[in-house]
């Protein structure tokens, strides 16, 4: 379950360094006949990059529950957006590095590294909800600083293969997998949709607190159930053991079919949130 | 719906983008931007910039002059700046790369004699020099000495060109001059068998160091090696026998057609900027390009084909979007009626129900990976068909049986209810079965005794208590045997038809409590065990009826702190 949300975290990266690679292939090809404006196309390299990987790295787990695509492409309008203008910021100020005689190597750890590190806040800023901010930032950062170093071996080996696209591939892939492995850390449970659409769904418990109702700003969205409030409960981490709270006074929230306000679960609990029904699991 | 209108739009903007260098093609100038230095305008100096002009100057007029120019920078005119011809100050310098390699002897002889005799006669706008690899700039001895190097053949390491080159531009001395790196190469194909002639770095590199590298060979050379060549200001010529001092007057004399615009830009930094140079006449410039101090993220070698390009963003593209369906949840019941099993270890597998069921024998004939432990009655809980869905009839009291977490004798099963067989979790899935929300009987919920008469005077600290859910409230276990059940006879009373009348007991046995069950028809659970009599631990879960408590030895802090502190006040007054 945790490893299978890992491989799919890393196909993901894989992806998106093709993207990337795509377009910076793409840049070049338009770059090619009608010179780019005003700046060094290192600068559109990180926007296009900023794009890509901002647009992507908060998506990844809209994709993993399967919300709906409006709402996927929502959030990945925002995070890209951020990411550009991160791209841009990021790279412009490695590229103003150049002037004070720094290498061009050194101009490309900096401006990743400094990416890398925006694109933890971004992370954290479209998905708010999520725990550990500086860990998260800093794990982002640690994944930049990875992508640049994989893009300096692969100049420095010159591959056989485009070079780029090993390092974009690598680079992509090594911030999506830092990530997922920083969730999946704290991961020793997880919730089991029973009824409605989303029926037969596992949605790993990975945060300090989830966020459950129809509503899109939560962490757990149930569609297409009648009673279910927009946002109606709260899962949450306290001493070690997972507690369930009714936050919508409208809503019904039972364990094992006894009302709640807030109690903790265990292993194998029946949960009902109004008409959906979720069980709760331990891995 | 909204992902679709948001495509269509998309879609036709990616391809408007795609097409816009077709759309706007604008037609190449037959002069050439050569090479540039502005490494020294980084605060403030002066970028230099070497171009071939394309055309001659007016009759009766040597050289162009500025202000036959408009120049402007990223759009932007730009009126200070000169162009000047290639002179004194700006001088040419011809390097000569040392071994020629193996070339035909009559060929050695016949660029001996030019080279031996220029080398010697150095102009005030061209100078001569001779490098070789390992030892850099050959000095000579004095005016008139023929060099030994010259006649020494030696292999010329092909697969080293790239290397040679960098090693050769590296030493020039004076900033200003054009630099041209003559190269002979015996066999061009050999070159060619590598695959590729230039990384872009060096191409770069080169540029950036006013380097302009021509080579010569007796043999042809390919449209490719001309292209890069070309790119990079330099070129390349056949050796014909007997031409050779022709041929070399002949790219001396491109070389020395140069001129140098030399310009002070008003920013600090390397920063890239759009150059273009036009006659003051005309409305097309003639030179049009990005002044590049080198790329940061350098690039490969060639750009691949736009379709290409275009199906890999395709590919990625798709790719995301079947990640993303991959993950769309897969019912396992598909319509038909039975259970789902919710015990994780069982990969939630569907459980279809068997034609002409009678009761839940069947579930006995079930492998399970855990081997759960069943009921031992099940062939006692009668499965009748009702309506579209099962009547379920629990003949035996002491199947571990429970409907929606309760236990039940008699339920008309719905969709979506959860039955407990022993260890085993089932989920009753039957899309034609009336919704649980209909079902008669109400849960009833937070049952929680009835408050007596509250014990006089104060407790003792180690009075163990239940703490019922649903009740912030606790009652005390005061007395040494304490009864529960439904009847007011009993010391605690709890108001529920899954309570027994006289349903359980909680006594003291030496300095430990236990829990007995009293009734027959219910059951009494002791954290999720149905039990007879049980010794109680501290924070156990009671379960009598629909009743849940816990118990717990010592009373939780808010009550306990209180008469601590009295305690501790009393002890210090």
């Amino acid at each position: 379950m945790k490893s299978s949300r890992l491989a799919f975290s890393s196909a993901l990266g894989l992806t998106a360094g093709l993207m990337i690679w795509s377009l910076l292939q793409l840049l070049r090809f338009i770059a090619e006949e009608n010179p780019l404006p005003g700046m060094d196309s290192f600068i559109y390299e990180g926007a296009l990059i900023g794009l890509v990987l901002g647009g992507l790295l908060p998506v990844r787990h809209a994709l993993w529950n399967h919300h709906a695509p409006s709402l996927i492409l929502s959030l990945f309008v925002l995070g890209a957006s951020l990411g550009t203008v991160a791209g841009i910021l990021c790279f412009g100020l490695g590229q103003s590095l150049m002037g004070v005689q720094f290498s061009s190597e050194w101009v490309r750890l900096f401006s990743f590294t400094f990416l890398g590190l925006c694109l933890g806040g971004i992370v954290l800023y479209v998905r708010p909800s999520s725990g550990w901010p500086l860990i998260r930032i800093l794990v982002g950062g640690i994944g930049g600083l990875a992508t640049g170093v994989f893009i300096e071996l692969s100049v420095m080996y010159q591959l056989m293969i485009p070079w780029q696209l090993t390092g974009l591939l690598l680079g992509g892939t090594i911030h999506f997998l830092l990530l997922g492995v920083l969730e999946n850390y704290h991961v020793d449970s997880y919730l089991r949709v029973l009824t409605g659409r989303q029926e037969g769904q596992l949605y790993l418990l990975d945060q300090q607190h989830h966020s459950i109702g129809y509503g899109k700003t939560n962490d757990l969205i149930l569609p297409g159930h009648s009673e279910v409030c927009e946002v109606h409960a709260r899962v949450f981490k306290k001493d070690e053991q997972m507690h369930l709270e009714n936050v919508d006074n409208d809503g019904n929230v039972s364990v094992n079919y006894r009302f709640i306000s807030q109690q903790s679960v265990k292993k194998g609990d029946i949960i009902k949130l109004g008409s959906a029904l979720l069980q709760y699991h331990e891995v | 719906m909204s992902f679709i209108k948001l495509l269509v739009p998309g879609l036709t903007l990616a391809i408007t983008l795609l097409c816009s260098p077709w759309l706007s093609e604008s037609p190449r100038a037959a002069a050439q931007l050569s090479a540039f230095n502005i490494d020294s305008g980084h605060w403030g100096g002066e970028h230099r910039i070497f171009l071939t002009l394309g055309r001659k100057p007016a009759v009766g007029r040597e050289y162009f002059s500025s202000d036959e120019f408009d120049l402007s920078l990223n759009g932007v005119p730009e009126f200070q700046f000169r162009i000047k011809p290639l002179g004194p100050q700006n001088p040419l310098h011809l390097r000569f790369l040392l071994p020629f390699g193996e070339l035909a002897e009559s060929l050695m002889d016949e660029i001996r004699e030019p080279i031996a005799n220029r080398i010697l006669q150095n102009t005030p706008s061209t100078k001569y020099s001779l490098w070789k690899n390992g030892v850099g700039e050959i000095e000579l001895a004095e005016p008139g000495e023929f060099p030994e190097e010259l006649t020494v053949a030696g292999e010329f390491p092909e697969s080293e060109l790239s290397h040679l080159l960098v090693e050769a531009s590296r030493d020039f001395t004076s900033d200003d001059s054009l630099r041209a790196l003559m190269v002979f190469i015996p066999d061009l194909k050999s070159l060619e068998k590598e695959g590729r002639y230039f990384s872009v770095q060096l191409r770069d590199l080169l540029r950036r160091k006013q380097v302009l590298p021509w080579f010569i060979s007796p043999t042809a050379p390919s449209d490719l090696l001309k292209k890069e060549l070309g790119r990079m200001g330099g070129g390349t010529v056949q050796m014909v026998p007997g031409e050779f001092s022709k041929t070399f007057e002949n790219i001396q004399k491109h070389l020395l057609s140069h001129y140098v615009l030399s310009h002070q830009p008003s920013w600090i930094g390397n920063v890239p900027y759009l150059l273009e140079l036009k006659f003051r006449n005309e409305q097309q410039p003639f030179i049009r390009e990005v002044i590049d101090p080198g790329k940061i993220l350098p690039e490969s070698k060639e750009p691949y084909p736009i379709i290409a390009i275009f199906l890999v963003f395709l590919v990625s593209l798709m790719l995301v979007i079947l990640l993303w369906w991959f993950r769309r949840p897969r019912a396992s019941t598909s319509g038909k009626i039975g259970f789902v099993i919710l015990n994780p270890e069982e990969k939630f597998r569907f459980l279809e129900m068997p034609e002409k069921v009678k009761n839940f024998e069947f579930l006995n004939e079930l492998k399970t990976r855990q081997e759960l432990r069943l009921s031992s009655n099940l062939n006692r809980v009668n499965i009748t068909k009702q309506q579209k869905t099962f009547l379920i009839e629990d003949k035996n009291y002491k199947n571990a049986l429970l409907i929606n977490r309760r236990r039940s004798h008699k339920t008309l099963l719905c969709n979506n209810d959860v039955l407990d067989v022993g260890e085993l979790v089932l989920l009753y899935k039957n899309p034609e079965a009336p919704p649980q929300q209909n079902r008669k009987a109400p849960i009833r919920d937070k049952v929680t005794p009835v408050p007596g008469n509250k014990p006089k005077g104060p407790l003792r600290r180690d009075t163990p208590v239940l703490n019922f859910n649903g009740s912030r409230q606790e009652f005390p276990l005061v007395r040494n045997i304490i009864t529960i059940g439904s009847s007011s006879m009993n010391d605690m009373v709890l108001n529920s038809d899954e309570v027994a009348s006289k349903h359980a007991r909680i006594s003291r046995i030496g300095g430990r409590w236990q829990l007995q069950n009293l009734s027959l028809q219910e059951f009494t659970m002791l954290n999720g065990r149905r039990i007879e009599q049980r010794i109680l631990r501290d924070g156990d879960e009671i379960t009598i009826g629909d009743a849940v408590c816990r118990f717990k030895l010592e009373r939780s802090d808010s009550n306990s702190k209180s008469p601590n502190k009295k305690e501790s006040i009393s002890k210090a007054g």
